[in-house]
């Protein structure tokens, strides 16, 4: 599925009832944001520096990235992926991501593709 | 410090601009210059006015902690210390709690303000000042740096063994070679209040929902209107002074007038008229008083007076007038008992016989023709004629005297008539039954007819003349009666109404004052809400930016802060929406939304940037905030952090957690306790090992292919190189006593790696060719991991990537 694919399916979750999600669908939701982001975060890599894209360590991912592309928009990656990862699990004396903030990480993941898109080598721009 | 205009000017400036009035003016500055000065611009004088532009001096050094130690006091035992390298950034101090972290940053409060916001009112926190494990030496240190000064500042408080309250404390600051009792004789009470550069969670939610002036007071200082403030304060003292000088003057008006309505007195209803009016003639009442018009305006204390005044004539004149009147009377009817026509004839005749005898000579008589006119009868016709001419005369000289004398009496009877007793009717309420009795008299002695005999007239002198004037005499005494009653009455209101005179032309000019200080005041206030609302902007803006960052998804949005109101009715406001809907934020906030307003309103109080103060250290923020506020507050403090100096205590993880995660510059002391008070504290993260762990994670990424990898482990070893070089250089230059900006200059201006090494290494970037051989010296695999650093940014060297970082972890630790 594309970064867009798992945004739109995000999108329903904070919009609609969906059915059996009832209770979970904030961390659902974390999970669906963050999977835009990886998606992205891979197609780019396939096409900046292809044996990155293969690495399973998403550190390393991360901390290559500012050689490959602009530092600030690296560093939003890492911040959004990192409170994403933090809201996509349980943790025993927090709650979740409330449904705004799940909101404007959203928009934060949307800015941060079309970002990478733009910085992706070979991206008519 | 402050780049705004000296608040003095700015007045000046106003003034001009408004077109104030020059005394309006004068009024103003002077209240603002001092107590005397508005004093003496309230008497009139030209009072000594500060010249523009002379604000008081700030302190203007820029301050930053350079270590905080602790003995014996709270959590910790024996002494530790908290090096906090006296420059911007942001440290966090972790504990679990109880573990002594906290005693840090009640230490650093109470050695610089003697006191701790959490200590005041709670006795339990004074009884457990002293450590129990450890109890002696109990000593707090402070070691503050003036940024551009080598020396530092340490500020300490020992007990005695003895000392059972915190307050017993010895203290001593020593600054500049001089050595102090505290860090108010250095002049810093104001500043630390002001600023207050200590803030723990607590306070913000109990300031934030104190009484409305609470909070207003804890942030006008801020704005550093405090001189403007202090001048209406003396305008509104003065006005009071003035306000209650008027007051009493009217209030005795009043009470004058109540006296004089019930005093039957034309003096008094004149007095009543003038005091009655809203603006009396102070002029007019004193030619009242001093009785120019006294008598004049009222017609029976004037014609009282005149009958007192007024002379008539005594019982005895009239006597005599009497008696002469009946000797004259006695005379003329003697003289016409002689005949003196017959003789006055007889004499005539006689001389007609004379000059006939003269002309004709001797001859018979030409009247009897029998008688002979010769020289014998001419010889006694003479004394004849002598005779007849002496009696004629003596009877017309009688009746001369009694007409003359009859002219004089009744000339007395008119005018002991008329002149005074005219008055009797204007004096009638004043002389009561004398005015009968005189009356009567006046009727009896007007009564004699104009044609009466002398006889009549004399005996009305003699008789009814005494008992005219008797009866003058008693309405001339109850007129003189009448008026010293009156004047005695008086006397006791004219008094009263001299010393109110007095009193008024006293207060007349203070009316003239109070409406100069009226306009004054409220020139002065709109004035001051301007120019509080000018200086305030920043720092709300500031707090709406922390707001926005800390709020995160908080469904209340702030729209600025206001200090609204002044005196008793102050208050700081803050107009909010939820969801849109306008409201008071206070009202609609939850505990961690209050918390987090308490630190977008005192966070940027603390980082004012007239405050001396650069350092900030901050207990237990993170208290009862939401996880996304918790990144928004890391977030908030990494901003601080770039120009102060940001300590902050916590005791969960999830501060240093998210300044992990987001990847903010910061370093972390975790603190520990061990049985018996045993505090240590351990670096947990800073930039250094920051690069390393990165470096080092990159190069255990083994499916990785080296050669990707390698150029970014390399740069990360780089990166941890030159961090500790930079460390290094703050330290050196910093504890010499350069300045912040001119450190970060020379770091700046070392552009390579080599350069920067020289820099850490030898002081000066120019010896960037001494580097190698002492890295050599240092041992080959130090040139050689520097060698990597350098080179593998831009090339390939070979060698392990997990011992390059190892190597450069090791040389960082040398370096720095």
């Amino acid at each position: 599925m594309s970064p867009d694919g798992y945004l739109g399916a995000a999108d329903r979750l904070l919009t609609e009832v969906v059915a059996g999600a009832r209770g979970t669908w904030p961390r659902a939701c974390a999970w669906l944001i963050r999977l835009a982001l990886e998606t992205a975060l891979a197609g780019f890599w396939e096409s900046a520096c292809p044996p990155v894209a293969q690495c399973r360590s998403r550190r390393a991912q991360f901390l290559l990235l500012p050689r490959y592309c602009d530092a600030e928009l690296s560093h939003r990656m890492a911040q959004a992926w990192a409170i994403l990862s933090e809201g996509g699990h349980h943790h025993a004396y927090e709650l979740g991501l409330t449904a705004a903030e799940l909101r404007r990480l959203r928009n934060e993941a949307q800015a941060i593709i079309t970002g990478l898109r733009e910085a992706t080598p070979g991206h008519p721009s | 410090m402050r780049d705004e205009q000296p608040l003095l000017d700015l007045v000046f400036d106003r003034l001009a601009a408004d077109g104030v009035p020059d005394g309006t003016a004068a009024l103003v500055l002077a209240a603002y210059a001092g107590q005397e000065q508005l004093d003496a611009a309230l008497a009139g004088a030209n009072p000594d006015l500060p010249p523009p532009g002379g604000d008081a001096g700030q302190l203007d050094s820029q301050l930053y902690l350079e270590s905080v130690s602790v003995a014996g006091f709270r959590g910790v035992g024996p002494q530790a210390s908290l090096r906090l390298g006296a420059c911007p950034g942001l440290t966090l101090v972790v504990g679990r709690n109880g573990s002594g972290k906290s005693s840090f940053a009640e230490a650093a409060e109470f050695a610089l303000t003697g006191g701790s916001a959490r200590w005041s009112g709670q006795s339990l926190f004074r009884e457990g000042w002293r450590n129990l494990h450890c109890s002696s030496p109990c000593q707090i240190q402070v070691v503050v740096r003036a940024d551009g000064s080598a020396a530092p500042i340490r500020i300490t408080r020992t007990w005695r063994d003895a000392d059972t309250q915190p307050e017993e404390a010895t203290g001593s600051v020593v600054a500049g070679g001089k050595r102090y009792r505290d860090t108010a004789e250095l002049g810093w009470s104001a500043v630390l209040e002001t600023y207050r550069p200590f803030l723990s969670a607590s306070d913000f939610g109990r300031l934030i929902s104190a009484a409305p002036s609470t909070l207003f007071d804890a942030l006008a200082p801020i704005l550093g209107i405090g001189p403007i403030a202090a001048a209406d304060k003396r305008l509104m003292q003065a006005r009071k002074i003035l306000d209650d000088q008027l007051k009493q003057v009217k209030a005795a008006r009043d009470a004058l007038r109540d006296q004089l309505a019930g005093v039957d007195d034309d003096r008094a209803r004149s007095a009543a008229a003038i005091l009655a009016k809203r603006r009396p003639d102070l002029d007019a009442l004193d030619a009242l008083l001093a009785g120019a018009s006294g008598t004049a305006s009222d017609p029976v204390a004037a014609a009282c007076r005149r009958l007192a005044d007024a002379a008539i004539p005594s019982p005895q004149e009239a006597v005599d007038l009497a008696d002469a009147l009946d000797t004259a009377a006695h005379e003329a009817a003697a003289a016409t008992a002689s005949s003196s026509h017959a003789a006055h004839q007889a004499a005539q005749m006689l001389d007609l016989a004379l000059a006939y005898h003269h002309d004709h000579g001797d001859g018979p008589c030409p009247v009897c023709g029998t008688g002979l006119l010769d020289s014998s009868w001419r010889a006694e016709a003479g004394p004849t004629l002598t005779r007849l001419r002496s009696a004629a005369t003596a009877a017309r000289q009688a009746g001369q005297r009694l007409t003359d004398v009859s002219s004089a009496a009744r000339t007395f009877r008119s005018r002991s008539a008329l002149a005074p007793l005219a008055d009797l009717d204007a004096a009638a309420s004043a002389l009561g039954r004398s005015r009968e009795a005189l009356r009567a008299e006046k009727a009896n002695w007007t009564a004699l007819p104009q044609d009466a005999t002398t006889q009549q007239l004399a005996g009305q002198l003699r008789a009814g003349y005494p008992r005219l004037h008797q009866a003058f005499v008693q309405a001339q005494a109850a007129a003189a009666d009448w008026l010293r009653v009156r004047h005695d009455a008086w006397r006791e209101h004219a008094a009263a109404l001299q010393g109110w005179l007095a009193g008024a032309r006293q207060a007349a000019p203070s009316e003239a004052a109070l409406s100069r200080i009226k306009s004054a005041r409220e020139w002065l206030k709109s004035a001051t809400d301007e120019i509080r609302a000018a200086r305030l902007a920043p720092f709300a803006q500031h707090s709406q930016q922390i707001w926005e960052q800390l709020r995160q998804e908080s469904n209340v949005e702030l729209a600025g802060m206001r200090l609204d109101g002044s005196s008793t009715r102050r208050r700081v406001a803050f107009p909010a929406t939820v969801d849109g809907t306008a409201t008071q934020a206070m009202a609609v906030m939850s505990e961690g939304e209050l918390q987090a307003l308490g630190l977008a309103v005192f966070l940027p109080r603390a980082c004012a940037d007239a405050s001396p103060f650069r350092f900030l250290i901050v207990d237990d923020p993170v208290h009862s905030l939401d996880p996304s506020k918790v990144d928004g507050l890391a977030q908030v403090l990494a901003d601080l952090a770039r120009h102060r100096q940001v300590v902050v205590f916590s005791h969960d993880d999830r501060l240093p957690e998210a300044v992990r995660r987001l990847e903010i510059d910061a370093i972390i002391w975790e603190v520990k306790r061990r049985e018996g008070s045993v505090v240590e504290l351990r670096k947990n993260l800073d930039p250094v090992k920051r690069y390393l762990d990165d470096a080092l994670a990159l190069a255990r990424t083994a499916e990785l292919a080296e050669d990707v990898r390698r150029p970014v482990v390399a740069g990360f070893c780089r990166s941890a190189i030159e961090a500790a070089c930079h460390e290094r250089v703050r330290r050196d230059r910093l504890g010499r006593g350069e300045s912040h900006a001119a450190v970060d200059a020379v770091i700046e201006s070392a552009r390579t790696l080599n350069q920067t090494a020289a820099l850490a290494m030898f002081g000066d970037a120019r010896q960037g060719g001494r580097v190698m051989p002492a890295l050599h010296q240092m041992g080959r695999w130090a040139a050689d991991a520097f060698a990597a650093c350098r080179d593998d940014v831009h090339g390939g060297t070979h060698g392990s990537l997990e011992s390059l970082v190892d190597d450069t972890g090791r040389l960082a630790g040398r370096l720095r």
